[in-house]
């Protein structure tokens, strides 16, 4: 016999009902359920002396309020769960949602970079302060289709660029594209008897592939410079020659 | 006279940054160390060399029209100097007829550097392991035993420049109008390599060039006695080692080689 089988014996014992068998000698001999009826009994004293109170007034009231509201609850049109967990978790929801938008517009721009012109990686080497990152994001931009945005994004680097490794760089990205009228004619407007040479030389090139319409005319006043490189005059009268033909 | 030497050495205790010497040499003493040095000549010689420490020494010679190299002194009437924000700006002054001012520079390795010559001369640069930015007319770039990156450009002149190491992930350049582009690297170098010359030229490369059928490259990694020099164009982009950042070595007339850095 354990204190668990002799507990339901435990009031008869404390009633004085119980007066043999094995759960009476345990209960007598153990000091665990002796601790246990006294309180039991103590409990059953209170009880004994405990004032009923009457209900409120208003606890009818309440509670038929309370009836009807849950009748009405049960008749209304049931509301998606989706709705109801989006009332308890508004937070998440929108996390979620910031999160999905900027994910999507990442991925959209990596999956279809010419779209959009470079990917942002591409974007942030190219407004890097280092000339290094600066000619990488440049022929990154070689990977990217042949849209406007990267066009555009060149042709500005153009204008700003101090280096010219990045500047020539541009040029043969800008080179392997295909260009409107407009876009060559605004790159015809670097060739110029104050060019650097390098660049000339990169021009030269650009005007062979691409033979912008004005192109004599810039080729021109190039090869009226007395200071113009050899190599760059033999140059320049090779593509006139060409755009002659 | 006792009086007269305190007050001068006061002067010279007090003097900030700097304390200049009547032998063409300035010192920059910079606790931290420039992050940024560029000099600038128009005729005359640059040389830049690395170490290990923070202060930047700059010593000028000035060769007159059919004269030797003197000290250039008093400093301040041949170079230009300037220091702001934390960066170091050296520019000669504008040629009175014809003279050469040559700047001989210690500097700390980790300084990015930015060098100019504006007519002629010949830049050398050993011992670098930051930017070495190079803008040059006429004359040779020598660059040795550097380890970091480098952006070079040269309208007359080779560019030869030899690595140790470099920064990974930062793209290089070396173009030149006129004149050879011979570049080192260490053995294990993983880069992709584009190579162009446009005429007078071939392409030699150590490293293997994977899928190149460009004839030179083969005939002279055989060690043929003579290099042959194409009047084509020559145009080879290949990955070495697997790739990894980008090297451009360009010239418009020469050729190119890619050796193992020794």
């Amino acid at each position: 016999m354990t204190c668990h089988d002799a507990e339901p014996y435990l009031l008869e014992y404390e009633g004085g009902t119980l007066t043999e068998g094995a759960a009476y000698a345990h209960i007598a001999s153990c000091p665990t359920c002796q601790n246990a009826a006294k309180a039991l009994h103590e409990t059953q004293a209170l009880l004994q002396h405990h004032v009923l109170q009457k209900p409120d007034a208003s606890l009818r009231q309440a509670f038929y309020t309370m009836l009807a509201e849950e009748k009405e609850k049960m008749s209304a049109p049931k509301e998606a769960w989706v709705l109801g967990w989006w009332k308890d978790h508004k937070r998440w929801w929108l996390g979620v949602a910031f999160a999905s938008v900027f994910l999507i517009g990442y991925g959209t721009a990596l999956w279809f970079p010419g779209e959009l012109g470079p990917s942002p990686d591409v974007l942030v080497l190219l407004a890097s302060p280092s000339p290094a990152d600066r000619l990488a994001g440049v022929y990154a931009s070689w990977e990217a289709p042949n849209e406007p945005g990267t066009t555009a994004v060149l042709l500005d680097l153009l204008a700003s660029e101090s280096n010219v490794n990045v500047q020539v760089a541009a040029l043969e990205v800008l080179q392997a594209y295909e260009l409107d009228e407009a876009t060559t004619a605004s790159v015809l407007q670097y060739l110029s008897p104050e060019a650097d040479p390098v660049m000339q030389a990169a021009l030269l090139r650009f005007i062979t592939q691409h033979r912008p319409a004005s192109s004599a005319t810039h080729l021109n006043a190039v090869l009226a410079t007395p200071s113009l490189e050899p190599l760059i005059r033999q140059e320049a009268e090779r593509v006139l020659n060409t755009l002659s033909i | 006279m006792n009086r007269w030497i305190f007050i001068v050495g006061i002067i010279l205790v007090v003097w900030p940054a700097h304390a200049q010497s009547n032998q063409g040499t300035l010192r920059f003493v910079n606790a931290e160390g420039p992050t940024a040095l560029h000099a600038e000549v128009h005729w005359g010689n640059l040389t830049i060399v690395g170490y290990d420490g923070t202060d930047v020494v700059l010593e000028a010679l000035h060769t007159a029209e059919g004269g030797m190299p003197q000290p250039a002194s008093p400093l301040a009437d041949y170079v230009f100097v300037e220091e702001a924000a934390n960066a170091i700006s050296l520019t000669g002054r504008t040629p009175q007829g014809f003279e050469s001012i040559d700047l001989v520079i210690r500097v700390p390795a980790e300084t990015n550097i930015h060098l100019r010559i504006k007519r002629g001369g010949e830049i050398r640069v050993g011992s670098m392991n930051a930017l070495v930015e190079i803008d040059h007319r006429n004359g040779s770039v020598v660059l040795e035993d550097l380890g970091g990156h480098a952006l070079v450009k040269a309208v007359n002149g080779s560019i030869a420049a030899s690595f140790r190491g470099i920064t990974p992930d930062k793209a290089m350049s070396f173009v030149t109008l006129n004149g050879e582009v011979a570049l080192s690297f260490p053995d294990d170098l993983e880069a992709d390599v584009w190579l162009r010359t446009t005429r007078n030229g071939h392409v030699f490369s150590a490293f293997t060039l994977p899928g190149v059928r460009y004839p030179y490259a083969q005939e002279a990694a055989k060690g043929t006695d003579k290099e042959p020099y194409g009047s084509a164009p020559i145009a080879i982009r290949a990955p070495v080692n697997g790739g990894g950042p980008l090297i451009v070595a360009a010239t418009e007339n020469g050729p190119i080689r890619l050796e193992h850095h020794p």
